[in-house]
């Protein structure tokens, strides 16, 4: 079976792990096409071919640089694992960090909102960026989406690469809640128009919002690389887990080989 | 030589209005001199917003272009407007919704700072729900509780503090003489039982429309209340071109709304004649003046066409020394039914993806 992994910067990771993906998964043919988020995002269909238009001089420097290939025809795929959307996680996440749910027993001192007015908010956003990937990608089925990982452990702590709203909401007695009415909202918001969905695998997580950092890029830490420190991009074992997680729920199959120990 | 001989243009209905709005031209025009400020108000003012319908434009022009005008209870980001407003957010300076009159604008900042409690404050809807009779419409699927009505209200309060505290200007929209009175306490409210909701005993709450001198009153303690918080306090007052949707006063519904519009009109000027930090916007004049034929309201006669509140803001920017053609640095991607997301670093999404081209070429 020929499958596609398609997606932001976040798909590298599956990318990386393409050795042991070939040897865990003999059965599957699997080919990437990765763009960054932003030339992602510009890029378009053009008959069954996904990429940057020919006026994107930067999207299409990257993608041959990436990609080797400007573009990718999706028609001889059979199933495509679409990964590293954020599904307007930048306002949503935002949002449930700065307010009390009404109906929680939660309180502090941020504004309160009703739980009938967080979920038409989130579920208006997150259901408004899915169109706009629907827009590009039109009505197919092949396609299932995870969504980028949440920032590392590592980024609550103050400095380089803090990650100040998933640390303030990681520490919420209502993350879970929140994340319920986030992901649901993916899930339904995917589903209306005829794709699937899977969250991030929660044995990736550290709490609710929050990617362990044995899933770090190798040498991403401030240690290593000072202010340019990234807490968003994982490394090959993330790529093998989630590709795990989508092969297991998407098409059935288990890896003949375990996923290596991830080494940060 | 008499006192007319020596008057601008402004001053002659020819000149002043007939020539300022030329009867071919598309869009039209704002009347120049009309509005002359007693005061500047500058991007940096606090402002905050409330009052009749008409006020939800005064808060979208003022955000959409910079200005400092104040919400605290809103999501930041810039959700979707329609699901914002259907909420209550991003109308006004904090979720009050549609303050229609003076009095009731009093009532709330007094209710804010303890100094009143409003009568019968949880009206229940028939599908069973509860509501706030302050602000019975900005949840729609209501409240399952009456405590959860309350929990509400006094969070909002508090924010409501916050933000006048915060303001330097008020800008208040008046809209309605008529309104809802529990007589023996004098609790206003903004809907009559029955429209959306009713308290327990309704027949308690009963119609009433305010002269002028009662509007005068509520303006002096709106005013009043404002300068002992802050004693530079000031308020800029409008009125509301928004003809009433309905009229309890048995009478017919368009003396109804020139009876309201004028005694707010004419408490509205008198006011601010009065107090030298008290100022007159007239919005209303530039959508309801006879020159415009009406073609500054939609085809209900009543709402206000876009055009007709980008001629009233249009004037209010250019008075304070704004230029009403320069682009505007808000972007509000609500308006496109996008969202912002200032996503990942794309020096580190380019770095990524060059190590995993390595390491599968490797």
């Amino acid at each position: 079976m020929k499958v596609l992994v398609l997606g932001t910067s976040h798909s590298a990771s599956v990318r990386m792990a393409s050795d042991w993906i070939k040897r865990a998964y003999p059965d599957l043919e699997v080919d990437y096409f990765s763009l960054p988020g932003a030339v992602h995002s510009r890029s378009l269909m053009i008959g069954s071919t996904f990429g940057p238009t020919p006026s994107d001089t930067y999207g299409c420097k990257m993608s041959q640089q990436w990609n080797g290939n400007l573009m990718i025809d999706l028609a001889p795929y059979a199933q495509i694992f679409h990964v590293g959307e954020r599904f307007a996680m930048g306002a949503v996440t935002r949002l449930m960090a700065d307010y009390d749910i009404l109906e929680y027993e939660e309180r502090s001192l941020r504004p309160v909102m009703s739980l009938s007015a967080a979920r038409a908010l989130i579920g208006t956003a997150v259901y408004d960026f899915v169109e706009a990937r629907h827009d590009v990608f039109d009505d197919d089925p092949r396609i299932t989406f995870m969504p980028a990982p949440y920032p590392l452990a590592r980024g609550a702590k103050r400095g380089p690469g803090f990650e100040s709203t998933m640390s303030r909401l990681n520490k919420r007695h209502t993350a879970a809640d929140w994340s319920q009415i986030y992901e649901h909202a993916m899930g339904t918001s995917l589903a209306d128009f005829g794709y699937r969905f899977i969250a991030q695998p929660n044995h990736t997580r550290q709490g609710i919002f929050a990617t362990k950092d044995i899933f770090a890029r190798p040498k991403s830490s401030v240690t290593d690389v000072g202010d340019k420190v990234d807490n968003r991009h994982t490394n090959a074992a993330y790529g093998q887990e989630i590709f795990a997680a989508y092969a297991q729920s998407q098409l059935g199959l288990a890896p003949l080989e375990p996923a290596s120990a991830p080494q940060s | 030589m008499s006192p007319y001989d020596s008057l601008p243009p402004r001053a002659f209905w020819r000149s002043g209005v007939v020539a300022e709005v030329p009867d071919s031209v598309e869009p039209l025009p704002a009347i120049q001199g009309l509005y002359l400020p007693k005061f500047a108000i500058t991007k940096d003012t606090a402002i905050m917003t409330a009052g009749s319908c008409f006020a939800q434009h005064v808060h979208r022009n003022l955000h959409e272009r910079d200005w400092a005008v104040l919400d605290f209870e809103s999501p930041r980001h810039n959700f979707r407007r329609d699901v914002m407003t259907r909420f209550g957010y991003g109308m006004y300076s904090a979720r009050y919704g549609n303050i229609y009159t003076a009095r009731q604008m009093v009532q709330l900042l007094h209710e804010a700072y303890g100094f009143e409690t409003p009568h019968a404050p949880v009206w229940q809807r028939p599908d069973g729900k509860y509501v706030d009779a302050q602000r019975p419409a900005i949840e729609p699927d209501g409240y399952d509780t009456p405590e959860l009505v309350g929990d509400a209200r006094a969070h909002h309060l508090r924010i409501l503090r916050k933000t006048f505290e915060s303001t330097e200007l008020l800008v208040f929209t008046l809209g309605l003489t008529e309104t809802w009175c529990h007589e023996a306490s004098g609790t206003v409210y903004p809907t009559a039982p029955g429209v959306i909701a009713a308290p327990d005993q309704p027949q308690e709450i009963s119609y009433r429309n305010d002269g002028h001198r009662a509007v005068m009153a509520d303006l002096r303690a709106l005013n009043d209340f404002g300068k002992s918080r802050n004693p530079h306090f000031k308020l800029l007052l409008t009125v509301s071109p928004v003809p009433l949707t309905a009229t309890a006063s048995g009478t017919h519904v368009l003396p109804a709304t020139t009876y309201s519009k004028s005694v707010l009109r004419a408490a509205a000027g008198e006011f601010a004649r009065t107090h030298d930090t008290v100022d007159y916007f007239p919005s209303f004049e530039v959508i309801t003046n006879a020159a415009t034929r009406g073609r500054f309201f939609e085809a209900n006669q009543r709402s206000v066409t876009n055009a007709g509140v980008k001629a009233a803001m249009n004037m209010f920017f250019q008075a304070h020394g704004e230029e009403v053609n320069a682009p505007q640095p808000r972007t509000s991607s609500s308006l496109t039914g996008g969202m912002t997301d200032d996503g990942d670093n794309a020096v580190q999404c380019e770095e990524v993806l060059l190590d995993a081209m390595n390491r599968s070429l490797t």
